[in-house]
């Protein structure tokens, strides 16, 4: 994949989940002028005419929306959204140094995964299986309450976390070979599409696919 | 809590619902306001107790006054966090919100 193709690829990709998020907001009423101007920005990106404003006019509301809501609204998903918007950003206003903004986006996509795995494979809980019986048992997570019932199953549970803590783990492995990189992006993303059905992270699915062709280009880049 | 001249019980606000199929869960990939406001009630009862009081408050009651636009009187909401102990699950209340008007919030 060409720079310039994964830079508009990233962009319309952006454009397309904050477009849906500002659109939940302004459905509900609230901060209508500010996710107004959001979604005008959105529909700009997918114009292409000088985007990089626009994804300039992105960062500056997003920064007005960490303040607004005294942090993230959706933790990690508001959290990767300006990430990426500030690596683009970054390579529509320093040209030179574009390929450095957007390998740093693809950097931290593969530390979001293996520091996550990481920190799931010290903790004894995690290791156990414990930590997944909690979270279904009491915690605020689960989509449903009949969901809850699956803290009754230790074993798949166990599996479950031993699954997860193994992709994220290893996954800076696959950028060895195009292939593995494919398979692992697949995997994560069956990762993500579970947790949006199970618990309701919708946002973090869309937004964690928007970051993909980065590292696709990282990929080919470095190592290709 | 709402008061019109007499105290009522408390009352979970937002609950999540008991069954959710698969073809809503395939329509929340797509449309789920309800949900990702839960979760940023989860994220301001977490910023609360640890020390963010005013804005998650104020964004508490607010979100809680939502849910409540039919009734008059007053509100107020408590912080209820579980855990795991040897005898079971435990709820422990960390915060309890002083009395607020309805119609001041709503303002």
């Amino acid at each position: 994949m060409s720079f310039e193709a994964m830079l508009r690829l990233s962009e319309v990709l952006l454009a397309l989940v904050v477009l849906q998020t500002a659109l939940e907001h302004f459905w509900q009423g609230r901060d209508r002028a500010l996710y107004a101007a959001r979604i005008a920005l959105c529909l700009w990106v997918l114009g292409g005419w000088h985007a990089g404003i626009a994804i300039g006019g992105l960062w500056i509301s997003s920064l007005i929306l960490l303040h607004r809501f005294g942090g993230p609204y959706n933790g990690g998903a508001d959290k990767m959204t300006i990430l990426i918007t500030t690596c683009l950003s970054a390579a529509h206003l320093f040209p030179d140094w574009a390929e450095l903004a957007m390998a740093y986006l693809a950097v931290q996509l593969v530390l979001s995964y293996f520091v996550s795995g990481y920190v799931k494979i010290k903790n004894p809980d995690w290791r156990s299986g414990q930590a997944l019986i909690d979270v279904f048992r009491f915690s605020a997570y689960p989509v449903s309450e009949r969901l809850r019932g699956w803290a009754g199953q230790p074993r798949v549970l166990w599996l479950m976390s031993w699954s997860v803590i193994g992709f994220e783990v290893i996954f800076p492995l696959t950028l060895l070979h195009p292939l593995a990189l494919w398979i692992g992006m697949a995997v994560a993303a069956t990762f993500h599409f579970a947790n949006a059905c199970l618990f309701g992270l919708n946002r973090f699915f869309w937004i964690w696919i928007c970051a993909y062709p980065s590292l696709i280009w990282f990929q080919e880049r470095v190592l290709g | 809590m709402l008061r019109d001249d007499q105290k009522t019980d408390w009352a979970e606000s937002h609950p999540i619902p008991d069954h959710v199929g698969p073809l809503q869960m395939l329509r929340r990939m797509f449309w789920n306001p309800e949900r990702n406001t839960q979760l940023y009630m989860v994220a301001l009862a977490e910023r609360l107790v640890s020390g963010l009081v005013d804005h998650s408050k104020a964004e508490l009651n607010r979100l809680i006054a939502e849910r409540l636009d039919e009734h008059d009187g007053q509100l107020q909401f408590r912080l209820v966090f579980m855990t795991s102990e040897a005898a079971g699950i435990t709820g422990t209340v960390v915060y309890e919100s002083e009395l607020q008007d309805l119609a001041e919030l709503r303002a």
